[in-house]
């Protein structure tokens, strides 16, 4: 009954067919022994969920790979560390140690030496698994080829092809050696000259030759002859060895000719040895002939030689003569050259004489001209001297007479007339300074009003006044420096600012904890804290913003209104931003204060010098 | 939209700024989290068959996003994902 019921209940919600079943096997499970309270306590309790140990070791690995990503994490992010190094204790420190650690060069090498172990402890395990199964399975597997040990195992390999390479060299290099020279000689000669002796020979003059053949010939004529006569002189002796002995006689022919001296003196020497050796007649007769043969030859040539100088002598006698003619010819037509030059040269010396002096006397006349001149100019200046003195002179009598007075009266003129002026002027500058004493109280009551109230029509008339007044550079400065819209709006009086001071120094405190940048919660936040925050008063010192509105209040009921802004604008941060238009305010009534003083300053002065 | 204008137009005084700045989150808070709810409400009585988490859901959205108008008021220098790196 129960059931049906809830199975009703159950179908006037909106269910799921799966929320169906449940509740359906949950109806239906009638069958299901229900346990009793003693047997269900009975049994061994299986608690739900992991067993302690493995909770304990997730969460501590868990635990660990949250530092392992923060530390990472710290490592690569700056802003991030510097949070963390603000806020943790000693995390600054121990980053700075992995730091250390990481960038260590013996971790590194400590690393490597690991990596290797590693590899020998593999390499160690292979071989042992390798030796076992050999071992357990009675076969044998070769050690495999490590690559590792291919490389030096080439290299003796490659030390061996290369000492193979070696050796046949020496072979090589013996066959070499026996170079065996050629057998052709060297050439003894060079090639351009001819072979033989001719060689030198070649570059003789051919006279010479002619001349050396000569002399030979001649020697050996003379050979000859010295062989004729001596086996002459030998058959001689052996014809008659006592034959009467004739001496030849010869004459000596003397001429000048060395030659026939010296043909003379061989004859004679033949003669001598002929003489001595003994000789037929037919020799003496031939040398008589000879010797007469001489004779004529030298007479002939004596004969020759007086024929040749005088032919010599007729032939130089007719070129003489030709000679004399020739110069003498030349000498008459110079002559004749000679005094037309001459002539020529007197006229023109003449000539250049002439001009010479008609230049001079010209020079000559322009100088006395030139001089004439100075002389006049002279003698008028001196006379127009004279008569400016002269005229000088009478004027100045003249002046003592009637000119004085007039001087006199011009005088007095003047000098009432300067006084006149300066009467007129001491007026005006009275009245203007009546006016400017006038413009200065109005402003200065508008100044000092209660309230603000515009001062423009004041201004206006102080800047007329300062325009037709002299030496109110200041003044028109001044005035300038006052600008117009503050003139139309007018200037806060004190109790106006105090009022604003109020209100503004309570929205700084509300801005005063607000740090850089901050968003809405900081502002929100700051806006809270600030109302737990104490107010100070008076004049305290210190740099946090509390103490500068206390400042700033005390100088404003004291009525320094300059030290008051000083004060105020030392805040930074939104409490600057906040007081700025306040210190505007506070700043234009100080500058038209200043302003004022300043006007009134001119007319203190204005009106002192006056007198 | 005339009124808009002089409104605009109209300089605040210095010390108003953040009571402004306040004043505007306020307001948006309230429309942005009030548009949210009608919404969530709309949506769950249309769509999602009278359920209640579309309604909190969307009142969050828009507090949320009123928030973040709030937050760039407040400060206008910040920009989505720009992080500010001290110079060094």
């Amino acid at each position: 009954m129960m059931n049906v019921n809830r199975l009703a209940l159950a179908g006037s919600k909106h269910l799921r067919p799966s929320q169906y079943r449940v509740m359906a096997q949950r109806f239906n499970s009638t069958d299901a022994p229900k346990l009793t309270a003693a047997e269900a306590a009975a049994r061994p309790v299986v608690k739900s969920g992991l067993r302690f140990r493995t909770k304990a070791f997730i969460t501590l690995t868990l635990i660990g790979a949250g530092v392992a990503g923060v530390v990472k994490h710290s490592f690569d992010d700056e802003q991030f560390r510097a949070l963390l190094e603000d806020n943790i204790p000693h995390y600054a420190h121990s980053l700075d140690k992995l730091e250390q650690l990481r960038d260590n060069e013996d971790v590194e090498k400590i690393i490597a030496g690991a990596a290797l172990v590693g590899g020998k402890i593999v390499d160690l395990g292979k071989n042992g698994y390798r030796t076992a199964s050999d071992l357990i399975n009675g076969t044998t597997t070769p050690a495999p080829e490590k690559p590792a040990s291919s490389v030096p195992s080439s290299a003796s390999q490659l030390v061996k092809k290369v000492q193979e390479l070696e050796q046949p060299k020496p072979a090589v290099a013996a066959a070499r050696a026996e170079y065996i020279p050629s057998v052709t000689p060297a050439p003894a000669f060079l090639p351009g000259a001819a072979p033989g002796k001719n060689a030198s020979h070649v570059e003789k003059p051919k006279i010479v030759e002619k001349v050396a053949k000569k002399v030979e010939e001649v020697k050996e004529k003379a050979v000859e002859i010295k062989e004729n006569i001596q086996e002459k002189i030998a058959e001689k002796k052996e014809e008659a060895p006592a034959p009467p002995k004739k001496l030849i006689k010869i004459a000596p022919i003397e001429s000048e000719e060395p030659v026939m001296s010296s043909l003379n003196a061989t004859l004679a020497q033949l003669v001598h040895i002929l003489n001595e050796n003994g000789i037929p007649e037919q020799g003496h007769e031939v040398f008589e002939k000879a010797n007469e043969e001489l004779k004529h030859l030298s007479e002939r040539v004596e004969a020759l030689k007086v024929e040749g100088e005088a032919q010599a002598a007729t032939v130089m006698a007719e070129l003489t003569e030709k000679y004399k003619r020739i110069v003498d010819e030349k000498e008459t037509h110079h002559e004749g050259h000679i005094s037309q030059l001459k002539r020529e040269l007197a006229d023109a010396f003449e000539q250049e004489k002439k001009d010479a002096i008609e230049r001079e006397l010209k020079i000559q006349q322009e100088i006395l001209r030139e001089e004439q001149k100075q002389e006049l100019i002279k003698y008028a200046m001196d006379m127009q001297r004279r008569w400016v003195r002269e005229v000088k002179v009478r004027v100045e009598n003249e002046r003592g007479g009637r000119l004085a007075r007039l001087d006199q009266i011009n005088l007095r003129l003047k000098t009432l007339e300067r006084q006149g002026v300066d009467n007129a002027d001491f007026l005006d500058q009275s009245s203007r300074t009546h006016q400017l004493w006038c413009g200065v109280k109005a402003l200065e009551k508008a100044y000092e009003a209660g309230e603000r109230r515009p001062f423009d029509r004041e201004l206006a008339r102080l800047k007329r006044l300062a325009e037709t007044e002299k030496d109110a550079e200041v003044l028109k400065v001044v005035l300038a420096a006052v600008p117009e819209s503050v003139a139309a709006q007018g200037v806060d009086s004190v109790p106006e600012l105090m009022d604003r001071f109020e209100y503004v120094a309570d929205k700084v405190r509300q801005a005063s904890l607000v740090p850089e940048n901050g968003g809405v919660l900081a502002h929100g936040m700051s806006v809270v804290l600030s109302k737990l925050m104490f107010k100070k008063h008076g004049l305290v010192p210190g740099n946090d913003v509390e103490a500068i509105l206390a400042r700033t209040e005390y100088y404003l009921v004291e009525n320094d209104l300059e030290q008051a802004v000083r004060e105020l604008n030392q805040l930074k941060g939104w409490g600057k931003r906040l007081a700025k238009d306040w210190i505007v305010a506070a700043r234009r009534r100080v500058e038209v204060g200043q302003a004022i003083d300043v006007i009134n300053t001119h007319a203190n002065l204005v009106s002192l010098t006056l007198a | 939209m005339s009124a808009n204008n002089n409104t605009k137009a109209a300089p605040i005084p210095s010390e108003e700024i953040l009571s402004r700045k306040w004043d505007e989150c306020l307001s948006n808070v309230i429309v942005k989290s009030g548009i949210g709810l009608s919404v969530g409400i709309v949506a769950s009585a249309l769509v999602f068959k009278k359920r209640s988490w579309p309604i909190s859901v969307s009142t969050g959205l828009g507090l949320g996003y009123a928030l973040s108008q709030c937050e760039r008021n407040f400060n206008p220098t910040l920009v989505p994902v720009a992080k500010y790196q001290d110079k060094k």
